[in-house]
């Protein structure tokens, strides 16, 4: 129902912005442009169309791509999407995993500079444009010691450097989730007893506090995966990688109307899958959800 | 317990690499040659591709009846082994050589030449540059659904040669017959190309990966006539200029054709670039529409002294990185501007000679005089040093609004001039030009003006339906000659857009496209120029140049003004 929904909206939408598919600086004369709309359908009343994309879904047969009428819109999205899942997936592992490590040595010394610069670089991570991140990373690392390729798609080292920057966004954000969590688990009775039993502050904080602590991270780890695929926009173009969230983009801008569709279905049907897995992860961590379910 | 966990951690871990490896593609090494070749390409077909970044691999993979030679434009052998047109101009014939093939091995010859040229010409097949074909015997009947494809006077004289009937002379056909829209089709290939569609070139697609790279490889069935050097050749598709020249700085390219502009200052004068930085006069014009159906741009006086206020000199400098010329014409670089461009280029070392654009053509300008009145004159006559001032005069740009009873600073009587909205595309050097020539008319001449950036479809758009005051335009060559500027503007157009109708002009453009002597042609073409510019909708800025950076490892990249280098001639050293 909502991915219907999304469908409808989407396509009233994009059909809505001006000019087509098919303008250009020159343009062919106007019969010529006719038997070009006519070839895609796009004479036909707006309903027809939208009944005609509509079941073209359906049966998972969206047709050719407008702007690249040489391959099918989803071969096209089928090309980017493992590209897209597999560095939004190693950035959100990644950019996690540093998260909680550096959550739990922040709240371990509360107060101290250790805890400081973790907020500090918690806050410069999560407020810094990714392009800004990406230059520097590319000027230092690639050019200053010439270590790893400044972009391109051919080997696992040209992953390295768009999974990091598009890492330190939800590492930031874990930190400071993380940090906050396990600070006021601290204070918790169960937390007080643990001390009383005469645990050392490190062991109670990893075995009595962190599962709680780690309650509202998971609960945002579902929209932070979609965001992470579909925010890695930027870094694909910066690093020149073949995922969807190009084609998104530049379907938009070429009026590449069952391009833009496929996308917006894609991303909505990811979102929701997302969503999904987040909730199921937190029922399975949290005992409290399933006390309740009963 | 624990060496389970490690156990599991090692596995996921095994499956990942796994799954990493199946989704980066691996390449079969560098390729012999890298281009990073701009946006991704559209379709490949022959009939269907609009862009430069498609032309570039089609005539790769492709081979029409002729080339261009690579260091002169001259057209030369390729499918066809002999041509010769009669003495009237209007008809061709083609000597086809024997023993051509397709990439899969099955035959070619002038048969399917004459399919594919009639596919490109036929009105259903919506082939946006059928009309380059459309002066041929027969083909505007058929288009315009008066005729059939059997009337096009396309024929086959057994198997090897192709002749041809044009209604009028047409000299720049040799020059089609090297163009994308004109190269050979294979007859399955049902409107589609890539792997696995036969080509006929020198190479053959082996590999597209949408938006990463096209790569390919030497054709084994290749018989023609310039044996190419490079085996394996790629084509990068990057959009972002940045990225594009992050690939060049770090040799994972050789060539790349765009580049920031804010970096261009840099590539000119830095010792480690400028010998690989090249622009060179390149068929094409930016200028401004103006639409003259709205006041005040219906008052002659205006459009003068908005033109007369423009100082291109500094234009070109200061916010364009100083490569382009100014233009005062709406052909791009005449004598004077090419003259200056060689001096540019022996400036940074680079002695080779160039092309004038147009042999034979020598276009306008509109200048100004000693007696303050302003014309068009033969651009050849003008000193290549008067050349940057030439159409500068912002006092006498203030005289001429005074005189035409407008409000001017220093001049508080007149009627004020209303304010006119600037039409661009977002992105490029757009808004920065837009905002500069804001800033001058506002100096220069009180004038208000406000800037409207639109994304690149809705501005076409907009543009189409003439619903702007002035309008950022640009237009490049199909072929080298003054046709291809000058018919944009004539009264049944498609894409003049400017409402502009001139019959006198319109009958210039006329007996100059059924002349066929070259003098008598080009005076022609100058006068309907010189209406163009004395009266017509356009307010010229700069001529346009290729902007290329090829590393010097590369060599047989000869600079020409249709920016089309034969991949035939071109070779690598090892470094």
């Amino acid at each position: 129902m909502t991915i219907w929904a999304v469908f409808t909206i989407s396509f009233f939408i994009v059909r809505a912005a001006p000019g087509g598919p098919f303008d250009e600086e020159r343009d062919p004369p106007a019969d010529v442009k006719r038997a070009i709309e006519q070839r895609y359908n796009l004479d036909a009343p707006l309903w027809v169309q939208y009944l005609d994309q509509l079941g073209g879904w359906l049966l998972l047969d969206p047709g050719p791509s407008l702007r690249q009428p040489d391959h099918d819109v989803a071969s096209i999205l089928a090309a980017g999407l493992p590209v897209s899942l597999l560095l939004g997936g190693l950035a959100l592992i990644l950019g996690t995993t540093v998260g909680i490590l550096l959550g739990v040595l922040a709240a371990y010394r509360v107060g101290s500079w250790l805890d400081h610069g973790v907020v500090v670089i918690a806050s410069i991570g999560i407020s810094l444009p990714l392009y800004v991140i990406a230059g520097i990373l590319v000027l230092s690392i690639s050019f200053g010691l010439g270590w790893l390729p400044p972009a391109g798609w051919q080997s696992a080292s040209s992953l390295i450097l768009p999974v990091l920057c598009l890492s330190l966004a939800p590492a930031a954000q874990a930190a400071r989730l993380v940090r906050s969590g396990l600070v006021e688990m601290a204070t918790e009775e169960f937390a007080r007893t643990a001390y009383a039993k005469g645990n050392g502050s490190f062991s109670v904080l990893i075995r009595h506090c962190l599962r709680p602590a780690l309650i509202p991270l998971i609960s945002t780890l579902g929209p932070t995966a979609a965001a992470l695929l579909t925010g890695s926009l930027v870094i694909e173009q910066i690093f020149a990688i073949p995922g969807v969230g190009m084609h998104f983009i530049q379907g938009a801008m070429n009026r590449d109307y069952p391009l833009v569709l496929g996308a917006v279905l894609l991303y909505t049907v990811l979102l929701q899958v997302l969503t999904l897995l987040g909730d199921l992860l937190l029922l399975t961590i949290d005992p409290r959800l399933r006390e309740q379910d009963r | 317990m624990v060496w389970r966990r490690i156990g599991s951690l090692v596995l996921i871990g095994l499956l990942g690499a796994l799954l990493t490896s199946m989704i980066i593609p691996t390449l079969p090494g560098r390729a012999d040659l890298v281009i990073g070749n701009g946006t991704d390409p559209g379709s490949l077909h022959p009939h269907r591709a609009t862009g430069i970044p498609e032309g570039r691999i089609i005539r790769a993979i492709h081979e029409g009846l002729l080339l261009l030679d690579p260091a002169t434009l001259e057209p030369i052998p390729g499918c066809a082994e002999a041509w010769t047109v009669s003495a009237t101009g209007t008809r061709y014939r083609f000597q086809v050589q024997q023993g051509l093939t397709w990439s899969d091995g099955s035959p070619l010859d002038a048969r399917d030449f004459q399919r594919s040229w009639l596919d490109l010409i036929d009105p259903l097949q919506g082939a946006p540059y059928g009309d380059l074909l459309e002066g041929l015997v027969g083909a505007k009947d058929w288009r315009s659904g008066k005729g059939s494809r059997s009337d096009v006077a396309i024929r086959c004289i057994g198997h090897h040669v192709l002749e041809v009937d044009f209604e009028h002379p047409i000299p720049w056909f040799p020059y089609l017959c090297a163009q994308t829209p004109l190269q050979p089709v294979h007859p399955d290939a049902d409107g589609r190309a890539g792997v696995g569609v036969p080509t006929n070139g020198p190479w053959f697609l082996t590999q597209w990966n949408l938006r990463d790279r096209i790569r390919i490889e030497t054709n084994p069935h290749y018989r023609g006539p310039a044996r190419p050097k490079l085996a394996t050749i790629d084509f990068l598709a990057v959009e972002s200029g940045n990225t594009q020249l992050n690939f060049f700085a770090a040799g994972m390219s050789d060539w790349t054709v765009r580049v920031p502009t804010p970096a261009i200052p840099v590539l000119r004068s830095d010792e480690n670039w400028s010998g690989k930085w090249r622009a060179d006069p390149y068929l094409g014009i930016r200028f401004y529409r103006l639409n003259l159906q709205r006041p005040p741009l219906d008052d002659p006086a205006i459009r003068r002294a908005l033109s007369l206020s423009i100082d291109r000199q500094q234009l070109c400098q200061e916010v364009l990185g100083g490569d382009p010329e100014p233009a005062y014409g709406f052909v791009p670089w005449p004598a004077p501007a090419i003259e200056r461009q060689r001096q540019k280029l022996a400036d940074r070392g680079i002695t080779e000679q160039l092309l004038p654009v147009l042999p034979h053509y020598q276009g306008m300008a509109l200048a100004r005089h000693n007696d303050d009145t302003i014309s068009a004159i033969p651009s050849a006559e003008i000193d290549p040093d008067h050349w940057p001032a030439l159409g500068y005069d912002p006092q006498l740009a203030r005289d001429l609004l005074q005189q035409a009873g407008w409000q001017v600073p220093g001049n508080p009587q007149g009627r004020p001039i209303p304010r006119l909205e600037m039409l661009h595309p977002s992105g490029g050097t757009n808004s920065i030009v837009a905002e500069w020539l804001q800033l001058s008319w506002k100096k220069q001449l009180g004038l208000e003006t406000r800037i409207r950036a639109m994304e690149w479809r809705s501005f076409l758009d907009v543009q189409r339906a003439v619903d702007y005051d002035l309008s950022r335009s640009s237009w490049i060559a199909d072929y080298p000659d003054p046709a291809t500027f000058l018919t944009l503007f004539t009264s049944d157009a498609p894409n003049s857009r400017t409402g502009w109708s001139h019959p006198e002009y319109d009958r210039l453009v006329a007996e100059a496209l059924a002349q066929t002597d070259v003098v008598s042609r080009n005076k022609l073409w100058q006068q309907a120029e010189s209406i163009l510019l004395e009266s017509g909708p356009i307010l010229p800025l700069w001529s346009m140049t290729s902007n290329n950076l090829v590393s010097q490892q590369v060599t047989g990249f000869w600079p020409n003004p249709l920016d089309q280098h034969d991949l035939r001639s071109i070779d690598r050293r090892s470094p």
